[in-house]
């Protein structure tokens, strides 16, 4: 009987790429725009440059935790990937440039270890995906202070910092690019191969993807996978930068991939969501930060924007979908 | 009593962790010497008032197949309300900590029930909001908790804890008086069981979730009017271990996360289990950070377990 | 199609239901259009009609679930406007939904009280259970019903489930009772039961709105009957004064015969599927069947006997206990629905929205999830490859849409069932099985659908299975049809054998032929 009466999605939207996208960079042109005018050192170049800088570490988290979300999951355990790397790769570093490679590719092996637990547990133990990554992120939480007995430890190799560093053009880090050279990657994946499309059809309808024969444990956990390494990425960028480790680190990964993720377009449990627009929430969030720090209201702010973003945005598309 | 005997209720896969759990618990008790003296019982009691208080407010959430993930940070910004309002008048800084309480359970209730927000997505973006306010009010632990006011939380009448106890035995009793003696409780059970034919029965299904959120809240800012007692200052991270807390004890109990189903003895039960996980792993002499590994891979195994069990 | 009212009953009857000019309308389709329907007092009076024909949405009016979009209802002369259900149980209308709406956890009698617990508690807010148990145990013994009233409905049986439902609509002797389907769990003593008790209430002056598909059951309770087609009304009918057939035609439109393609006499001889004890539970017991190469073979019997599950679980979407199923004589074992795609097996079920399709995805992602991997290339798809096959098979099936960028979720009913068709006939299966593949369609695509069916059996000599609930469409579309019955196969029917009445007796356990 409820065939006639079709069951209203509550977003019309949809997965026309051209349109939400577009929308998305008009929110930060305009965004710009008013801070131009209430405070104008915001769109120096200086200020941008470290935006961009600082949307790199954001940008690789927020990739991964699109691609999650577009899969109709969630991960919140990045944030703590992203601080154990930051951590173990100055460890590891011990300051020789040689172990630079064996640390980067250790690190991004144990961040996807952890997407690939996460990704199990959620597949195949059918465990919520709320509950598992929090669970996963506790953990991590605890092994991090383990492993290091809390105390800093570790030195970053020369080179890596001479990396972390590294400006082109005077103002373009080069972080920069090689976060924007990994969104085109993701984004051609997501939009051309398979494994793509799979994660959208299971993100929208996990069961009927099932029933077209198609395994959908795969792509669910190789999504986990790929938040868990590019988490761990963002956590060595993130080291390279600062130069020095820190066992105090106030998560801002987390709730910030996601708030960067939804003003993207992307929505939660549904299949729906870009790459493209995910790099301009990705530069809105971390424009908003720095625009927080100058008003002093640094942390606390940060968290009330992004929660209250996520919950603007999710309100407007569900009372928007309605007659 | 009839309650107790659907605990035995043998189709229930939980019934084997029960049986696990309370056969480890009677090993500890015979093996430790120190576990069970007098002090160290009141010392668990001291410890959990705010682990129960939480529980119960996040498992009649989950009956109305909810969600509660502020539960942590209102306990936490409770503290620091009180440690920031406290100086100007104990009773004012108890009403604010309440009307607070109240609020974050109103939006929360409001955004699942009229803007149809997912629970863990409403109650984790919340969740931020009331972070980021508590981290506005105290950037770190510290502000002013009238020694008075902490004084006579933990006064003693001999060797027993006379708030503690209060607070926990009032708990059970609304508790319990909620879920089986008014038709709310009934109510509530139906919404999560089916939400559907709750609604075309006449139930205001919409106000029933909303009083839910609102209970979990106001019961977390109790937890938390209590915590800063202890504490005797407002600490913005204190609320952290509460929210995975809950929902391990919470599931472990029976309650399921889907909804309508859950007992209190189980929940009590739950609220007993990870009470104690603290004390067992400081006997096993785990430092705090195996802890923290130790119960999230709990969690995790808890709610597994409880899932693949309930499918098969 | 005028709507007339040919009355011969009692003119001495006062009306006590009327809704006038009820139209709704939903997103992207008219539910009802104008409907005008009426009921005498202490009637029964049957409504009747196929799957979206507006039934089910004409009671949730009246039953004040939403209100229309333009009418009014007048109970007894009094106009109503009814904000939420509450406000129609308190004048006393009552239904027994066919979906499922008890609360699973919940005790017998707490079901039974659901929302009215006050009034048999005796306080608004407090809540005694033995109160409760004891005047649930009172009713239910009233009605015949011997219940625990303690005891968790889960574990009650689907026929006991549906008791309790009926039971809890008659708590307190209603004005207007409204039966959606009650009969599809319940046994032929159960049945009678039911009538009996129908029959009780209209002595106590109960109206009755009785919704059925079994058109038997209907000439046998009901005093008139009303048809609905398409959201409007076609007409209604004193029982007495109108033949099965012609009650057909007016839910149809048309004779049998114009609907259908014409079936071909072939002589099949190779088999597609050998189905042998196959078991699943409880629901599907040794059934021992066969499929053809180039038939259509249907299966039916009551709702509910196991035919939806026979499929899923030959599809490996359920799990089955023992049996054997060859396919073109080799032996197979499904588990899963992979296993099934990689044998070439497809199944189509009733649930489009929930099972076929990814509702936000264009049509493009939908058409071509199961054969992604025979148009890429190391992972990467072959675009243009990939919007010729999709564009063909659009096109083969008249899916009106302007692109196959345009999301599944804004097509229509039929347009959706054909792009679940089309992603199927591009895996180029050998065998499909449907489950009421026309179900909420309109009836120019349900022509398409088995002109289609009827292609891809006869043309492409492919073995198709239908599990049908519309008996029309079992006799009209199908080469042979199985009939199910509490999870056996329990006759095979074909040629001259297949008429309604056979298939009925053997769905409902009666054996033997009876002339028609």
């Amino acid at each position: 009987m409820g065939e006639v009466m079709s069951r209203e999605r509550p977003l019309q939207i949809g997965f026309l790429l051209g349109n939400k996208v577009f929308i998305v960079y008009l929110a930060l042109g305009v965004l710009l725009l008013v801070a131009a005018l209430v405070k104008p050192f915001s769109v120096g170049l200086e200020n941008l440059s470290s935006v961009l800088r600082w949307s790199s570490f954001l940008g690789l988290v927020a990739i991964g935790q699109t691609v999650v979300m577009i899969a109709g999951g969630i991960d919140i355990s990045v944030g703590m990937i992203v601080y154990l790397t930051y951590n173990l790769g100055a460890r590891m570093m011990g300051g020789s440039d040689a172990q630079i490679l064996p640390t980067v590719l250790f690190c991004l092996f144990l961040g996807g270890t952890i997407g690939l637990v996460n990704g199990v547990g959620v597949a195949l133990a059918r465990i919520p995906h709320i509950v598992m990554t929090l669970g996963t992120y506790t953990a991590i939480y605890g092994a991090v202070w383990v492993y290091t007995g809390g105390v800093t430890g570790g030195l970053v190799s020369p080179a890596f910092k001479a990396f972390g560093k590294l400006l082109i053009w005077k103002y373009v880090p080069v972080s920069t690019i090689l976060w924007l050279a990994v969104c085109l990657l993701f984004s051609f994946v997501m939009r051309r191969t398979t494994f793509g499309r799979k994660i959208y059809a299971v993100g929208s309808n996990i069961t009927a993807v099932r029933f077209s024969g198609i395994n959908v444990n795969l792509p669910l956990i190789l999504s986990y996978v790929i938040s868990g390494v590019l988490a761990a990425a963002a956590g060595l960028l993130f080291l390279g930068y600062l130069g020095m480790a820190n066992m105090f680190f106030v998560d801002m990964y987390t709730m910030g991939s996601i708030a960067a993720a939804v003003i993207g377009g992307t929505a939660f449990f549904s299949g729906i969501g870009t790459i493209a627009g995910t790099i301009a929430g990705t530069i809105i969030m971390r424009f908003i930060f720095n625009l927080l720090v100058m008003f002093r209201v640094a942390d606390a702010g940060r968290m009330i924007a992004e929660g209250l973003i996520i919950l603007v945005i999710m309100a407007f598309y569900n009372l928007s979908g309605r007659e | 009593m009839k309650r107790l005997t659907s605990l035995l209720d043998f189709s229930n896969p939980i019934i084997i962790l029960y049986l696990v759990m309370a056969a480890l618990f009677i090993v500890l008790i015979v093996v430790v010497p120190t576990f069970h003296t007098m002090q160290n019982f009141n010392n668990l009691l001291l410890r959990n008032v705010p682990l129960l208080c939480v529980c119960l407010g996040q498992m009649i959430v989950l009956l109305a197949a909810g969600i509660d993930l502020t539960v942590g940070p209102v306990l936490a910004l409770a503290t620091a309300i009180a440690s920031e309002l406290m100086g100007h008048g104990i009773a004012f800084g108890i009403v604010v900590v309440l009307m607070a309480g109240v609020l974050v359970g109103v939006i929360n209730g409001l955004g699942v029930t009229k803007a149809k927000i997912n629970p863990f997505v409403m109650t984790m973006a919340m969740g931020a909001i009331v972070s980021g306010v508590t981290l506005y009010i105290r950037p770190r632990a510290g502000g002013y908790i009238p020694k008075s006011f902490a004084h006579t939380v933990l006064a003693h009448w001999g060797q027993v804890p006379v708030v503690p106890l209060v607070i926990i035995i009032s708990v059970i009793i609304a508790g319990y008086i909620l879920l089986y003696n008014t038709t709310y409780g009934r109510h509530l059970y139906a919404t999560g069981g089916n939400e559907e034919a709750a609604r075309l029965a006449g139930i205001k299904t919409d106000v029933t979730t909303i009083l839910a959120y609102v209970i979990s809240t106001v019961l977390a800012s109790v937890a938390g009017l209590y915590m800063c007692a202890r504490i005797e200052s407002g600490d913005p991270f204190i609320g952290d271990p509460f929210v995975l807390d809950s929902i391990g004890a919470v599931v472990i109990g029976g309650t399921a996360l889907t909804g309508g189903r859950g007992t209190l003895w189980g929940t009590l039960f739950g609220v007993i289990v990870f009470g104690m996980l603290g004390n067992v792993f400081n006997f096993l002499g785990l430092s705090i950070n195996w802890q923290y590994v130790l119960r999230g891979l709990i969690v995790i195994g808890v709610v597994g377990g409880a899932s693949a069990w309930g499918k098969s | 199609m005028g709507s007339e009212e040919a009355i011969s009953v009692n003119r001495a009857q006062s009306e006590i239901l009327c809704m006038e000019g009820i139209s709704k309308v939903f997103p992207g389709v008219q539910a009802l259009k104008d409907v005008t329907f009426s009921c005498l007092q202490g009637e029964s009076h049957a409504l009747v009609g196929e799957n979206g024909a507006g039934k089910s949405t004409l009671i949730k009016i009246l039953s004040g679930v939403f209100p229309p979009n333009e009418g009014q209802i007048r109970i007894a002369g009094r106009v109503q406007g009814f904000r939420g259900p509450q406000d129609a149980q308190e004048i006393g209308i009552r239904v027994v939904p066919q979906e499922f709406s008890l609360v699973p956890y919940l005790s017998v009698a707490e079901n039974l009280f659901l929302g009215m617990e006050r009034l048999y508690t005796g306080h608004r807010l407090w809540f005694q259970a033995k109160t409760l148990y004891q005047r649930a145990r009172e009713m239910l013994e009233g009605l015949g019903l011997p219940f625990n009233p303690r005891m968790p409905v889960y574990r009650l049986s689907v026929a006991q489930q549906k008791w309790l439902e009926i039971a809890k609509a008659l708590v307190a002797v209603p004005e207007i009772l409204v039966l959606d389907e009650p009969t599809a769990p319940l046994s032929d003593q159960e049945v009678e039961h039911l009538f009996a008790m129908i029959k009780d209430l209209k002595k106590q002056g109960t109206t009755l709105i009785y919704i059925s598909h079994r058109l038997d059951e209907i000439f046998q309770i009901a005093d008139r009957v009303t048809v609905l087609k398409d959201g409007e009304k076609v007409g209604t009918r004193s029982v007495h004064e109108v033949t099965r057939d012609e009650v057909i035609r007016m839910m149809i439109g048309r004779r049998l015969g114009e609907l259908f393609p014409p079936k071909p006499e072939k002589i099949r001889k190779t088999k597609a599927l050998e189905i042998r004890d196959f078991s699943a539970g409880d629901m599907v017991r040794d059934v021992s069947l066969d499929l053809f190469q180039g038939e259509i073979l249907g299966i039916g019997g009551l709702q509910g006997n196991g035919q939806d599950e026979l499929l899923k679980a030959l599809f490996g979407t359920i799990r089955w206990d023992h049996g054997e199923v060859r396919l073109a004589g080799k032996k197979i074992k499904i588990r899963s629905p992979r296993h099934a795609v990689r044998h070439e097996i497809a199944l189509v079920t009733d649930k489009k929205e929930v099972e076929g399709l990814c509702m936000v995805l264009p049509i493009r992602h939908n058409m071509s999830l199961p054969t992604l991997h025979q148009r890429q290339r190391a992972g990467l798809i072959q675009l243009q490859k990939e919007t010729a096959v999709l564009e063909g098979m659009a096109h083969d099936l008249a899916v009106h849409s302007t692109s196959l960028s345009r999301a599944v979720g804004q097509l229509s009913g039929g347009n959706k069932q054909k792009v679940i068709v089309g992603k199927w006939l591009i895996a180029d299966p050998k065998v499909i099985m449907f489950v009421d593949p026309t179900m909420g369609i309109d009836v120019a695509t349900k022509q398409q659908l088995y002109l289609l069916l009827r292609n891809l059996a006869d043309e492409q000599g492919k073995g198709i299975i239908l599990v049908l609930s519309e008996m029309m469409e079992l006799l009209g579309l199908c080469d042979r049809i199985a009939v199910m019955r509490e999870g056996r196969v329990v006759t095979v029917i074909e040629g001259e054998k297949a008429t309604e009445e056979n298939i009925m007796r053997a769905a409902m356990g009666l054996y033997g032929e009876a002339g028609s």
